[in-house]
């Protein structure tokens, strides 16, 4: 798990997005007027995921994540943009000039009970992928299969179980070990963890760091936990309203952020230690996410914003690096955060919650605590 | 595998062990909710009943021709000396003619026996083909979505609207005497598979938002293999519960077609046209309308029974069987 850059010929950028933009026509707008709003999704967002690294993709629910990570494995067709994996162009490919490009990158899903197939025996849903692309048949396939499911942790007798038998965490290893049967280079695993229980959470992460190790893999990790996104990340993007704010490496970001968003969040993280939790100053941010139907103008950010001035209204701001920043730290802020500056507290008294970031069905406060708290 | 009978129903009626990450042993081998749903089934009284009934009107059919040799009387041969007064009227129940003899001294055992066969290779084979035809159609209209669903969805909107009596009586009118078994079970189809063709498309509906198929198709899969190989399993139950509720449907509008004189021609035993024969003697021959009316109503009711158990079955939520079967 080396941070970009620091590896000799496997380095360089195994994906590249290049204004990456998805809208999402709105229904419903009434008889006439159908199609003429649509939901900002992803907005232009220009990233590189380097080769054997793993970059955290972080945000509010509602922020893209989960979009982006569809663009890129391209289940949803791309509004503009490109996807380059490996250099080749794939955001414009049909679906079945795509095929051969999804041996070589996989997704893991968050829901372990709707990932999976109900009606169908897990050795036929891990064997999947080699039916679909005609790998492997008969004895050869179960061979590999149960290969698979020894891989990742699960008895290879329970074969012709179907996933009712399994309990979630297990669900979750054979999503991955489905991920895993055409040796892809990249996994973009969408929230893998956060429908998992606590206890559940510390060796779905394990496993996947285990076999990242050891198959050399590529992963685009979606969480709205940022306890976990600091555990497993050599690099971390922050996703506010379709858009990248702040990507830097992961230590960087947690030591020094930039971007007012990513500090609130951060202020955010439930700590263990109550006392500590006491002590430290939570930045509050006022009023809601705007609605992705119609994103503020200028900084998307700028009406929550405690540092906002004039200009954030009207400039947009470029996902960048500012003077004195290390190479790989960008933020897209026109007032960037100093070394330890902590953010001026406005006038509205709306608390963020720390699961704020999360799902209101997900009570990420004790959950997030507990993840940290079980790292190896 | 080593459960017995009891000891699987209770497993089974349990909830399902949410235990640790661990390799839990577990009784049950993976099982399918095909086998799951059987076991249910096995242990339904009504099922077990039903069936039983239907298995044997299934023999009735089978052996109608054994039978007919047996009591020597052809299906179709009128006797008009014994099988008549003197008066020209149909003879009761005797040892000669079990269940009577209808207006031409034809035996109404061996007819009912035969009508089994009519009746049950139309409602079988046109429930048959209704279900393929509307699960191919409902399949197509969910998982394609946009034009072919606007176009198909209006189709059945439409067939379902039809005056189906109206229009058969017209079709058969047209085309005179040729109709025939096979037009009836083609107008029966055409008339049955919309329905079938609606929940299969509502159903398709839900399942194509699920995880699991947007995990195939991130795997490559393509439009087929997700409606066959994923979408179909999932809609199997349902589709299984229609077409037992289907038969019986069928066979009553045979029966129908059959009692308003079109469909099947005689001197063809069916226990429609035998029942529209019937109702002009029913005051001096009573066996001529008793028996294929009981035969009818048997047939329909014991598919329909079986068709509920068979719905109860597949329903997760619905244990009445297993709080039944749990004493002990």
């Amino acid at each position: 798990m080396n941070p970009a850059g620091t590896e000799g010929s496997s380095t360089g950028a195994l994906v590249r997005l290049e204004g990456v933009t998805k809208h999402f026509p709105v229904r419903g707008g009434g008889f006439w007027r159908r199609g003429s709003e649509v939901v900002h999704a992803v907005d232009n967002v220009t990233i590189d995921v380097m080769r054997g690294e793993t970059l955290g993709l972080v945000g509010e629910t509602g922020c893209g994540k989960s979009t982006l990570a569809r663009c890129i494995t391209r289940l949803v067709d791309l509004t503009s943009g490109t996807v380059l994996l490996d250099g080749e162009d794939i955001s414009k490919l049909g679906r079945r000039r795509m095929r051969p490009y999804r041996r070589r990158m996989q997704m893991v899903f968050q829901d372990p009970y709707g990932s999976l197939n109900p009606r169908r025996r897990v050795g036929s849903i891990i064997g999947d992928p080699f039916a679909i692309h005609g790998v492997a048949k008969g004895e050869e396939r179960k061979k590999q299969v149960q290969h698979l499911m020894e891989l990742v942790g699960l008895n290879p007798e329970h074969y012709n179980r179907f996933p009712s038998d399994f309990s979630g965490g297990q669900r979750q290893r054979i999503g991955v070990a489905r991920a895993l049967a055409l040796q892809p280079q990249l996994i973009v695993a969408d929230e893998p963890v956060s429908a998992l229980d606590v206890s559940i959470r510390a060796q779905v992460i394990n496993l996947l760091a285990d076999v990242q190790e050891e198959f050399h893999l590529t992963y685009v990790f979606i969480t709205h936990d940022l306890s976990v996104v600091r555990h497993v990340s050599d690099r971390v993007a922050v996703m506010y309203l379709g858009q990248v704010v702040e990507l830097a490496p992961r230590e960087d970001l947690y030591s020094r952020p930039r971007h007012p968003y990513t500090k609130a969040l951060q202020s955010a993280i439930p700590l263990p230690d109550p006392d500590a939790a006491d002590k430290r100053t939570r930045a509050v941010l006022g009023g809601d996410v705007p609605s992705p139907i119609q994103p503020p103008s200028g900084c998307r950010f700028h009406p929550r914003c405690p540092k906002a001035q004039d200009r954030c209204k009207i400039e947009e701001p470029v996902l960048e690096v500012k003077p004195g920043d290390l190479a790989g730290h960008l933020v897209a802020c026109h007032f960037p955060l100093a070394d330890g500056e902590e953010l001026p507290s406005r006038g509205e008294v709306t608390v963020i919650t720390p699961n704020a970031e999360g799902t209101p069905t997900e009570s990420t406060g004790a959950e997030a605590t507990s993840a940290e708290a079980t790292k190896p | 595998m080593t459960t017995l009978g009891g000891l699987t129903a209770e497993t089974l009626a349990g909830p399902p062990a949410v235990g640790a990450d661990g390799v839990e042993p577990r009784v049950i081998e993976g099982r399918s909710p095909w086998q799951l749903a059987f076991e249910r089934l096995r242990h339904d009284r009504v099922a077990i009943g039903s069936s039983v009934v239907i298995v044997l009107i299934a023999a009735m059919a089978v052996f109608a021709p054994l039978v007919a040799h047996i009591v020597g009387h052809g299906p179709n041969t009128q006797y008009r000396t014994t099988g008549l007064t003197q008066a020209g009227i149909p003879v009761g129940p005797s040892s000669t003619f079990l269940l009577g003899t209808d207006e031409l001294g034809r035996d109404v055992l061996v007819r009912v026996f035969y009508g089994a066969q009519i009746s049950l290779l139309v409602g079988v084979v046109a429930s048959g083909i209704a279900v393929a035809v509307g699960v191919l159609l409902g399949m197509l209209a969910g998982y394609l979505g946009r034009v072919v669903d606007t176009v198909l969805a209006r189709f059945f909107d439409v067939v379902l609207a039809m005056p189906y009596l109206v229009f058969a009586i017209a079709l058969f009118a047209a085309l005179q005497d040729r109709g025939g078994l096979a037009l009836s079970i083609a107008v029966i189809s055409f008339f049955s598979f919309a329905s079938v063709a609606r929940i299969v498309r509502g159903q398709v509906l839900s399942i194509k938002e699920k995880e699991y198929v947007e995990a195939a198709r991130s795997l490559g899969a393509n439009s087929w293999r997700i409606m066959f190989v994923d979408i179909l399993p999932n809609v199997m139950a349902q589709v299984i519960v229609y077409f037992t509720l289907l038969v019986p449907l069928s066979i009553v509008f045979e029966a129908t077609l059959a009692f308003l004189g079109i469909g099947v021609l005689p001197p063809t035993a069916d226990w429609g046209s035998m029942l529209s024969e019937s109702i002009q003697y029913y005051q001096v021959a009573w066996w001529y309308l008793v028996f294929p009316g009981l035969a009818l109503l048997l047939t329909t009711l014991s598919f329909n029974l079986l068709g509920d158990s068979v719905r109860d079955a597949f329903d997760p939520r619905y244990n009445r069987v297993f709080r039944r079967k749990v004493r002990g």
